[in-house]
């Protein structure tokens, strides 16, 4: 039946409407899945130039200006090229659907055009890679003065398509966004209250809120910044008789930059909740309140922005507020953590591959947040902000949510997306072996924060004062040259498991949730000639009276239509 | 810790804060990791083959957690909060009760130098025996220093990992720091904020001298200018290389610093 319907699609769409532009949810998962995994293999052979670059000054691989793009290009692919498509294009198409019992979203078409539209954002900005003075340089940030004036980096074009093609991929993620907010409260199946939502689902939505209610006041920034360089307004730029405020941009870009960094987080914390309690073979403990503390925290991102600027000249006063409420953010991700840990605590854990990626997403989770709280707290910034000590910080919270969730869930749905399993042998060697180098390479760089290596320098040979730590520096180069390298294994597990991987049952990881109920992979409009129902709660794990005789209930059943 | 040796009086409170959230936060992370383990050791499916649906037991209770973890998040807060009123918001009349009469220099951050502007001998801007330093900050050991800062270009910031002293330098906005040395020597500046192809190298450094060679300095720097009207020259025994910087004094930010100069080089 299913290779009926499939066929019935191809006959009917034909290879264009099927492969390219296709408006089924599942093909356009897979088109954000490749060229953010594109994206993210690209920056991160970025990182490893530049990281070569310090450690082997002398070979000149990069001049100042070209280390300082590649720093640039790095942060901005790293956030906006990968783990926006990924986190919401990739997990919100494949999942929404098939969880709720939908046979697609609920405006494919608009579906299609925010693929489309992110495809071309994607060109945009590596055309700037291509245009004279390179790509832009002022750091993903893009502080102004430095993004607002050509004269201060040497780049033009770089900066435009850098500004145009930010706005480009925002308006893709919005369209998205509609589909990913509107889907789970018109299209559920019967049976699907909102409280049986898998939680995935629920992190999708509340990012997609997040991200629409963060992003207006960052798009019209940027057209004030084009405006700054192209048009000669000054917004931010200052000059002899026309007062701009280079802060106004701060606070523009971070009051979309930390409900941003949730927008990132919370899909990927989602992923692990969704495969923790398949491992552990008990129900998400605490259901509810990771839904309710997500949200409180979701509120709570939009009054935190200004920590990023502790010591920007912001009113040292207003710090200390935004420092109590950054401390105060802890709370939900302590209750969401801890729901996680009791998820395993008691459980019958199976250690396969996609339950490794999620684990050790989780732990370096814990470790990100922890020196959150550290940098929340005002006195801190003094001497750590803008060192490596921040920028180990931030890996430790987005390697975790965006790139070890992404595994996780490549590996957990990739029968979903081509009826085949990756290779498990692989996939834990892949796991361990990142998990342990990406320690080696950050773990360092919380000490070489507390000891003044300030970020973003294009060599520290130059300066006496961080020579005692000169040696760290370069193992850090070398640990990260070789995290980068075994990520290869993942690349080639993907392809090779795509064409060759053992072909997949309809349930191969004896989970509940309504995705599992569906053949893999699922056929277009997903449902075939059945309709699925929403029974129960769902992670209906170890259930007191299993009705199937085994381990867990599923969360609902297909009906005949006829 | 790895952080720099502490030179300056406001340095103890910071360090101290810094050490306490860093432990509390570490301890939080060992313990919870410690658990984590012993779940994943204990918990293995062929260890415990039949998982426990309910979860009993007061650790199970969120709320338990909810509270422990306000608990946690109030030390930080106070300890955040109280170093924080002992450094940055420290008012100028309170210093300067506490430490005496200040030091004023007014700092101007440019691609890729900084330029300190001294008030000379009267102690008072926009008078004919005003001085600027390129790259060089000479202070007086034990004396409050307050650094008026602002920026000819873009945003810079002022780090000083051994005074426990950093914040940015903006354009068109006047930011304030302070700090009060104890122990005389030569110290790096470093840019934090990235300032363009040369940030890197924007590199500055503080001398702290001893009131009597700060006294002699003062002076011979007075005398060098009253012989040597027009552009400033260097001079003096710190040999510091005098960068002209066209009217930053009056804090206008019309005309832009050359562009060429690039990394002023000190002159030792």
């Amino acid at each position: 039946m299913a290779a009926h319907a499939a066929a019935v699609h191809h006959a009917e769409m034909g290879w264009i409407r099927t492969y390219i532009f296709s408006t089924d949810h599942k093909m356009i998962a897979k088109q954000y899945l490749l060229n953010g995994l594109f994206f993210a293999l690209f920056g991160g052979i970025i990182a490893l130039v530049f990281r070569s670059h310090l450690a082997m000054p002398e070979q000149e691989l990069l001049n100042p200006a070209r280390y300082n793009a590649y720093v640039t290009m790095h942060g901005t692919l790293m956030i906006f090229w990968v783990a926006m498509p990924i986190l919401l294009g990739f997990f919100g198409n494949l999942t929404i659907p098939l969880m709720i019992g939908a046979r697609d979203m609920a405006f494919p078409l608009l579906n299609m055009m925010s693929y489309w539209t992110f495809f071309i954002s994607s060109v945009v900005i590596m055309a700037s890679f291509f245009v004279p003075g390179g790509p832009f340089s002022g750091g993903w940030t893009a502080y102004a003065p430095l993004s607002a004036n050509t004269e201060l980096t040497g780049v033009n074009w770089g900066i435009n398509l850098w500004a145009v093609g930010l706005a480009l991929e925002f308006t893709a993620v919005l369209m998205g966004g509609i589909n990913f907010i509107v889907t789970p409260f018109v299209l559920r199946a019967r049976g699907m209250s909102l409280m049986r939502l898998p939680i995935v689902v629920w992190m999708v939505v509340i990012a997609s809120l997040l991200f629409m209610m963060s992003v207006g006041p960052l798009i019209a920034g940027t057209f004030m910044l084009l405006f700054d360089k192209n048009v000669g307004t000054h917004f931010y730029l200052v000059s002899a008789d026309k007062v701009g405020d280079p802060l106004l941009w701060q606070h523009l870009f971070w009051f979309f930059g930390h409900p941003e960094v949730y927008v990132i987080l919370i899909p990927g914390l989602g992923v692990i909740s969704e495969i923790f309690p398949a491992a552990a073979r008990k129900p998400l403990h605490g259901y509810k309140h990771i839904i309710f503390w997500t949200i409180f925290a979701g509120i709570l991102s939009f009054m935190v922005w200004a920590h990023h600027m502790f010591i920007a000249g912001l009113n040292p006063l207003a710090a200390v507020g935004f420092s109590i409420t950054t401390i105060i953010i802890s709370v939900p991700f302590l209750v969401i953590v801890v729901a996680m840990g009791l998820t395993l605590w008691g459980g019958s854990l199976r250690f396969n591959a996609a339950f490794l990626y999620a684990f050790f997403a989780y732990v370096i989770f814990i470790v990100g947040g922890l020196t959150g709280l550290q940098l929340g707290a005002t006195v801190a910034d003094i001497q750590l902000h803008e060192t490596y000590f921040v920028v180990a910080h931030f890996h430790y919270v987005i390697f975790a949510s965006v790139i070890l969730s992404t595994f996780a869930a490549v590996q957990w749905w990739f029968p979903k997306m081509f009826g085949r399993l990756m290779n498990e042998g692989v996939a834990k060697v892949h796991a361990i072996s990142t998990f342990f180098l990406f320690n080696i390479v950050f773990t360092p760089m919380f000490i070489l924060g507390f000891a003044g290596y300030t970020r973003r320098y294009a060599s520290y040979d130059h300066i006496p004062l961080l020579q005692g730590y000169a040696w760290l520096n370069d193992f850090v180069s070398i640990a990260g040259v070789l995290l980068i390298l075994v990520q290869f294994l993942f690349v080639f597990n993907f392809f090779y498991s795509m064409i060759a991987g053992k072909r997949a049952t309809a349930n191969p990881w004896e989970a509940t949730t309504m995705e599992w109920s569906a053949p893999s992979p699922p056929p277009h409009l997903n449902w075939g000639d059945t309709i699925p129902v929403v029974e129960r709660d769902p992670y209906e794990y170890a259930p007191e009276v299993p009705s199937n005789g085994a381990d867990y209930e599923p969360q609902g059943r297909l009906m005949t239509m006829r | 810790m790895p952080i720099m040796p502490d030179i300056s009086t406001h340095g103890w409170w910071l360090d101290w804060s810094l050490l306490i959230i860093s432990m509390v936060t570490l301890l939080v992370g060992i313990l919870s990791f410690a658990l984590i383990i012993l779940a994943l050791i204990y918990f293995r499916q062929s260890k415990n083959p039949t998982p426990t649906r309910h979860l009993s037991g007061w650790i199970t209770r969120l709320i338990i957690l909810d509270i422990s973890m306000i608990i946690f998040d109030i030390i930080i807060a106070v300890f955040s909060t109280w170093g924080w009123a002992e450094t940055i918001l420290k008012s100028e009349e309170s210093l300067e009760a506490k430490h005496g009469e200040a030091l004023t220099v007014n700092v101007t951050g440019r691609q890729f130098f900084w330029a300190f502007d001294y008030a000379g001998g009267d102690k008072a801007f926009g008078t004919a025996d005003d001085f600027t330093l390129g790259n060089d900050l000479v202070v007086e050991k034990d004396r409050l220093v307050v650094l008026n800062m602002t920026s000819g270009d873009t945003i810079h910031s002022f780090f000083v990992p051994h005074l426990r002293v950093k914040y940015d330098v903006i354009p068109g906005r006047t930011t304030r720091v302070w700090f009060v040395p104890k122990k005389a020597g030569e110290y790096p500046v470093l840019c934090t904020e990235l300032c363009g192809l040369g940030h890197y190298k924007m590199l500055s450094n503080v001398r702290v001298l001893e009131p009597d060679d700060f006294d002699s300095w003062l002076d011979s720097r007075t005398v060098t200018l009253s012989e040597n009207p027009g552009p400033l020259r260097s001079g003096g025994p710190g040999q510091s290389q005098t960068v002209h910087v066209s009217d930053s004094k009056d804090g206008s930010l019309g005309a832009r610093a050359d562009r060429n100069v690039g990394v002023t080089p000190r002159s030792q």
